[in-house]
């Protein structure tokens, strides 16, 4: 056994620490719990220049693969504010049934935030719970129609914390370190401790590849095997370009990524769309769009992506940013007309579009009032 | 590659300068009587202040401000508060957090042993030259001042990137971590007593810390001192006082790029002028369709770097006193005439053309025929008949404006040495003094002198070549 296969095992034992539920065969289940998969560390992100970097990721394009005709993008109405509260407000996701939104709330003041589904129809909100700050989404799990979501508290000195998962006021596992968790669309909670803190997990839909993503390189991981996916041909400044966020189309044929560049020193100077298709083996990098990306979101027929952008600062110093739809296909970009300015908040938890493809919920917040706008979407 | 490129700069698109050899009587060692130090146009002279008041935020990856803004509190580890932040995504990468350390969410606190100590390693990384680090200190301790001495119609100064990015504990995060909460450090000066306890990137920007200076322009009024990450051949016109676009021919290799606004000090470029080549840091990646990039013909130091990238400027001490004097050039480059731009082969006697790309870095406009270009050989170990000083100097016929900058042939001859042998080849601007002499503008100002380019210089009957490095010496 090598040092880093032993490093992994360590670190997966780790995980198992203060889990309180049965176990079969790697599995956690529990009749009120969503069925537990725990991944073994080393299919886990490898650090650049640490290890054996697994080879770059090789798209064959399928026999199939057919360029779908281009069509006209689907009409965007003004954005139309829904929602307002006093603290900032971070979009997860939406609901089955496309009627209530997925939040997390900052509660001014404090450094707690709320965990909420919001009916921007009619207002009407439920609270899941509290947790510490952080920006690790929600999830909603929808056979226990409940949401998973982690919480921290500090364990000693020198900055130490554990997490815990929670569904809803639950806890599920308790003193994970720096954990990653993703639901996949069979209602799995796969649950991992990446090496890189803050690392996450995309699973791709009906299949068994996870996304392992973060502040290095993004591994594409099926089972044992695992492969690179070329997201940083330039890195800069001795530091690998971080992952921000990456998404999956719903059938799991295309890969949206924000990439960052970041100057080594943590203020990201500029982020870019790249879309991989499985499917035809291409790579696409979206260059047309605004100089930062922060959030991006798929319709629902894999076909056009949501994306916003930041088009300039305000004088106050504050992102102002635009609505951007992608065709998945030819990487054609058309920006949405003008209305409400859009995004300045927190990346990544900025834009849902609902599974039925009818609205758009982006967060529209102004400099005192956190905001979700909805953008009704034409065919 | 040395550029035979002509770039726009501050006074227009520059010639290259008309040479006129002559010879000429030098004020030899008759010392110069330093420049007097203009008066202040009039008000109090600017004292640089200790501290600084600062509205802290949330703030989003890219360092603006987060909406809907929201103050940092006391327990807060939102990206903006503290380098060691709960986000992921954000530039707080690990698994340990602490929270903002203030009670408040605007805060008073030292400039040089709290601000600048989170603001400099957050704003340029510590694996750029420690030459580099230093004029990034001095830039962002200008940007600082700045804001304190501004009217307070200003918006208020805050800890997002549209000022400077200010994340505490930004200097304790620097790897490996010291944390917060140790009691074996003193983190009210942690440059000070403690400096043998801290890791060496936390050394490096104590380092770059501590020669105090700042950035003037006019009077002693502190320049909004702009910088960014880099800049492609060229910066851009920032369109006030000081931030004039200058060429940047260091920059247009091996990671050069355009990242950042442009204006004022590329902190890529820094770098590269300070290492002498046009990748930013050892091992940097080529971007896109670059050249692979190498070493540079000229190296500078930090206020060569500083008055490049800031027209007209002064550097100032702590008490306002002036650093550098107001006759200031910088080599851009050596074209030494040959492929790849090697050093010549040097033999004796010898006449070899070169071409120097010179920057006017100072405050004055040169006048037509009031600068010359200055060649002295002084032997590097004077026996025998290898005694003496031996120039030669040619006269820049075109006026050049500070920032502007022009292609001058030079004629390097060795054939006035009295003999073959090991030389000090020193190359200086020198200005009229209105009486027949000349006064280098290295020694113009005896109390701040300016920097020359010097190198030594083997000089043989049979052919045998420059010694490198070719850098600025300290003057």
């Amino acid at each position: 056994m090598d040092r880093k296969t032993l490093t992994s095992l360590l670190i997966l034992a780790a995980i198992f620490v203060g889990v309180q539920l049965n176990r079969t065969g790697g599995r956690a289940a529990n009749r009120d719990t969503p069925p537990i998969v725990l991944l073994p560390a080393g299919a886990i992100h490898t650090p650049a220049g640490q290890g054996d970097a697994p080879p770059a990721c090789e798209f064959t394009p399928a026999p199939a693969a057919q360029t779908r005709p281009s069509t006209a993008p689907p009409a965007l109405a003004a954005p139309r504010p829904v929602y307002t509260t006093r603290g900032a407000l971070h979009i997860a996701q939406w609901l089955p049934g496309n009627r209530r939104l997925l939040l997390a709330r900052d509660l001014p003041g404090t450094n707690r935030q709320a965990i909420e589904t919001l009916d921007p129809f009619s207002g009407q909100v439920v609270s899941y719970g509290e947790r510490n700050y952080t920006n690790s989404p929600p999830r909603w799990h929808p056979g226990q129609q409940a949401a998973l979501y982690l919480d921290w508290a500090y364990t000693g000195a020198n900055g130490r914390v554990a997490y815990r998962l929670l569904q809803n006021t639950q806890t599920l596992i308790e003193n994970l370190p720096s954990p990653a968790f993703a639901l996949t669309n069979r209602g799995e909670l796969l649950l991992a401790a990446p090496q890189n803190p803050g690392d996450r997990l995309a699973p791709r839909p009906y299949s068994d590849q996870l996304l392992h993503y973060g502040s290095g390189e993004a591994l594409l991981t099926e089972k044992k095997a695992a492969c690179r996916l070329e997201v940083s041909p330039q890195p800069e400044r001795g530091q690998p370009d971080g992952v921000l966020d990456a998404r999956w189309s719903p059938a799991g044929r295309f890969l949206a990524l924000i990439t960052s560049r970041s100057a080594g020193s943590g203020i990201v100077l500029a982020s870019e769309l790249i879309v991989f298709d499985l499917q035809a083996g291409t790579v696409r990098r979206i260059s047309t769009l605004p100089a930062i990306v922060t959030d991006i979101a798929w319709g629902p027929q894999g076909r056009w992506l949501a994306v916003l952008g930041v088009e300039r600062l305000s004088d106050q110093g504050y992102e102002r940013g635009a609505l951007f739809l992608v065709e998945a296909e030819s990487g054609a970009v058309m920006r949405a007309g003008p209305g409400l300015a859009l995004g300045g908040g927190a990346w990544g938890m900025q834009l849902a579009w609902s599974g039925d493809g009818n609205t758009l919920a982006v967060g529209c917040p102004t400099p005192r009032r956190g905001r979700v706008c909805l953008i009704e979407v034409g065919p | 590659m040395i550029g035979r490129r002509v770039l726009a700069g501050a006074g227009g698109l520059l010639l290259p300068a008309v040479l006129i050899l002559l010879w000429f009587g030098m004020a030899r060692g008759q010392g110069v009587a330093a420049r007097p130090e203009a008066p202040l146009p009039g008000g109090d002279p600017f004292t640089p202040p200790l501290s600084i008041t600062v509205e802290m935020y949330r703030l989003t990856a890219s360092g603006a401000q987060r909406l809907p803004l929201t103050m940092c509190s006391a327990d807060d580890t939102a990206f903006g508060c503290t380098a060691f932040c709960s986000e992921s995504g954000y530039g707080c990468p690990g698994d340990a957090i602490f929270p903002y350390p203030y009670l408040t969410g605007t805060i008073t606190v030292g400039v040089e042993t709290d601000y600048l100590l989170d603001v400099v390693p957050r704003e340029m990384g510590p694996w750029y030259d420690p030459v580099a680090l230093e004029a990034q200190a001095v830039a962002a301790r200008s940007f600082a001042f700045y804001y304190t001495a501004s009217p307070p119609t200003l918006l208020p100064y805050n800890n997002s990137a549209s000022f400077q990015a200010f994340i505490p504990r930004t200097f304790e995060r620097q790897f490996p971590e010291n944390y917060p909460n140790d009691e074996d450090f003193q983190w009210d000066d942690p440059c000070g007593a403690q400096y043998e306890q801290l890791n060496s990137a936390q050394q490096l920007v104590c380092d770059a810390l501590r020669e105090f200076a700042y950035l003037s322009y006019g009077d002693q009024s502190p320049l909004r001192a702009q910088f960014s990450a880099d800049a492609y051949g060229q910066t851009v016109d920032g369109s006030t006082a000081g931030l004039e676009a200058v060429p940047d021919p260091i920059s247009t290799a091996c990671d050069a790029d355009n990242l950042g606004h442009g204006r004022g000090m590329s902190q890529e470029g820094a770098s590269r002028w300070a290492r002498g080549n046009e990748c930013s840091y050892p091992g940097a990646p080529v971007v896109g369709d670059n050249p692979p990039g190498g070493a540079w013909s000229v190296a500078w130091q930090r206020d060569q770097i500083l008055a490049h990238y800031y027209t007209g400027i002064h550097l100032r001490g702590p008490d306002g006193e002036q650093l550098t004097p107001d006759y200031r050039w910088n080599p851009l480059a050596v074209d030494w005439g040959v492929p790849g731009n090697q050093p010549p082969v040097f033999s004796y006697p010898l006449s070899i053309p070169i071409t120097i790309w010179v920057q006017n870095t100072g405050t004055t406009t040169w006048l037509t025929g009031t600068v010359g270009m200055v060649q002295v050989w002084k032997p590097a170990n004077p026996t025998g008949t290898l005694t003496g000083t031996f120039r030669t100097a040619i006269t820049l016929t075109r006026w050049m404006t500070p920032g502007g900058s022009a292609q001058v042939p030079l004629t390097l001859t060795t054939g006035m040495l009295p003999a073959p042998g090991v030389y000090t080849l020193t190359i200086d601007l020198a200005v009229a003094d209105g009486s027949g002499g000349w006064l280098l503008f290295s020694q113009a100002e005896p109390a701040r002198p300016w920097f020359p380019l010097s190198m030594v210089v083997g000089v043989d009957a049979a052919p045998v070549r420059l010694y490198l490095p070719l850098v600025g010496h300290d003057p």
